[in-house]
């Protein structure tokens, strides 16, 4: 059993195309493992699935692997109900962030729709925008991940490297938008804006659902405590001045977009 | 009815704890500090500075076998009762001055699970509200047959 839960998830799928199917089954659609090369037993773990489907998984698993083993269902002790699940302070900031960055995101389809329709491109519109995902995205929001977060995770795991490949493409599509709105060319601003959106509408989700409840669960309560402070101190060093312009430049394109 | 749930007689099975590992040999005491009521404790003292705080309602290392083990270790503690101390608005106070002057990490609030008990979380909830600074507030709420019922941010 062991020497399967150690290969990677795409190498399992390889030699058994059914494991894709029987993981899916459990909803472990490898979402945040589109390179797939995840360790089958990474992926399992973070999905902390409750104990008598995870055992009922691995047995399904091993059974379709290995036919001619006598294979065993784990025995899974009665436990007590699962608490719902509550972020700790630090990570609930994180999500918090998310909100406002998920709206801007979903903004990005009107935003492109002037740009299609309108003769003049609206520089300060696209300007505003890429400030905002620059600012607060980026050096507000990812920097407390990459910087903080993940030096409490294990750097060589592949879901963070997977995390931290999202932001370095979505940094390229920002400048290659950047660029665009220079040379006037509109495709690679709409091309480039889109993938960005796709981008991070599927990291967020990545992160929400899947990576921060795990990384949550392995804090000791000193730990939250720790990265609590360097989230604070991290977000007195950029100033209260740069997350109120964004938020403010947000609630501008809600009252510009409500109104359409 | 029976009175007051938070002192109403009740007596347990005893149990067989079913475990036969670590029930020989002597363990250490976790405790690290002296005093730990919370009227003695001054929030200037050295071991508090920059800890994990661990504020118990009287009866919990009671009613938790493990209550060293498993919550006192690497902690600071201060043990109170919410139903019985008087003086308690001396309890917001101090541990308004943890948070901001002694700067404490984190502060777990541990209570018995009965009704009166949630008063030292409310003791807790405002004090960290006086801080200026913010810090995480986990809850531990123990039953009286000594399980962790639930272990949750605030
Ligand atoms: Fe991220
Ligand atoms: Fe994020």
């Amino acid at each position: 059993m062991q020497n399967f839960m150690n290969m990677s998830v795409k190498e399992v799928i390889e030699k058994n195309p059914r494991i894709g199917e029987i993981l899916e089954e459990y909803h472990i659609g490898c979402v945040p493992c589109t390179v797939a090369t995840c360790l089958l037993r990474d992926v399992v773990t973070i999905h902390n699935l409750p104990g008598k489907d995870e055992a009922m998984l691995m047995y399904r698993m091993e059974k379709e692997l290995y036919p001619e083993r006598n294979v065993q269902l784990r025995e899974v002790a009665e436990g007590k109900e699962k608490e719902e699940f509550k972020f700790s302070p630090p990570m609930q900031e994180l999500v918090d962030e998310h909100v406002h960055i998920k709206q801007l995101v979903a903004y990005i389809s009107e935003v492109l729709e002037l740009v299609a329709q309108d003769e003049d491109i609206d520089r300060d519109l696209l300007f505003n925008v890429i400030r905002f995902i620059r600012e607060y995205a980026d050096r507000y929001h990812h920097a407390k991940e990459e910087d903080i977060l993940f030096e409490y995770t294990d750097r060589s795991l592949e879901i963070i490297n997977v995390i931290m490949e999202d932001h370095v493409t979505a940094r390229g599509h920002i400048q290659a938008v950047v660029d665009a709105i220079d040379t006037g060319n509109r495709e690679e601003i709409i091309s480039h804006l889109t993938a960005y959106q796709a981008l991070l509408t599927e990291h967020i989700t990545k992160e929400d659902e899947i990576l921060f409840p795990w990384i949550d669960r392995g804090l000791t309560t000193s730990q939250v405590g720790e990265i609590y402070r360097k989230f604070s101190e991290a977000d007195a060093e950029l100033g209260s001045d740069l997350p109120r312009r964004n938020l403010e430049f947000l609630r501008t394109l809600n009252e510009k977009f409500a109104s359409q | 009815m029976q009175g007051c749930p938070g002192s109403r007689m009740q007596s347990f099975e005893k149990r067989d704890s079913g475990t036969t590992e670590d029930i020989t040999g002597k363990r250490p005491s976790e405790l690290r500090q002296w005093p730990i009521q919370m009227h003695l404790v001054s929030p200037q003292a050295p071991y508090f500075e920059k800890s994990d705080v661990l504020l118990a309602a009287d009866c919990v290392p009671f009613a938790l076998a493990d209550f060293h083990r498993d919550h006192l270790k690497g902690n600071t503690l201060a043990i109170a009762c919410p139903k019985l101390d008087s003086g308690q608005e001396i309890y917001i106070e101090k541990i308004r001055a943890l948070v901001d002057e002694a700067r404490i990490n984190t502060l777990t609030a541990m209570i018995m699970q009965v009704p009166c008990c949630s008063g030292l979380l409310a003791i807790a909830k405002q004090g960290l509200e006086r801080a200026e600074r913010k810090i995480p507030l986990k809850v531990v709420v123990v039953s009286l047959q000594g399980e962790v019922l639930s272990e949750q941010w605030a």
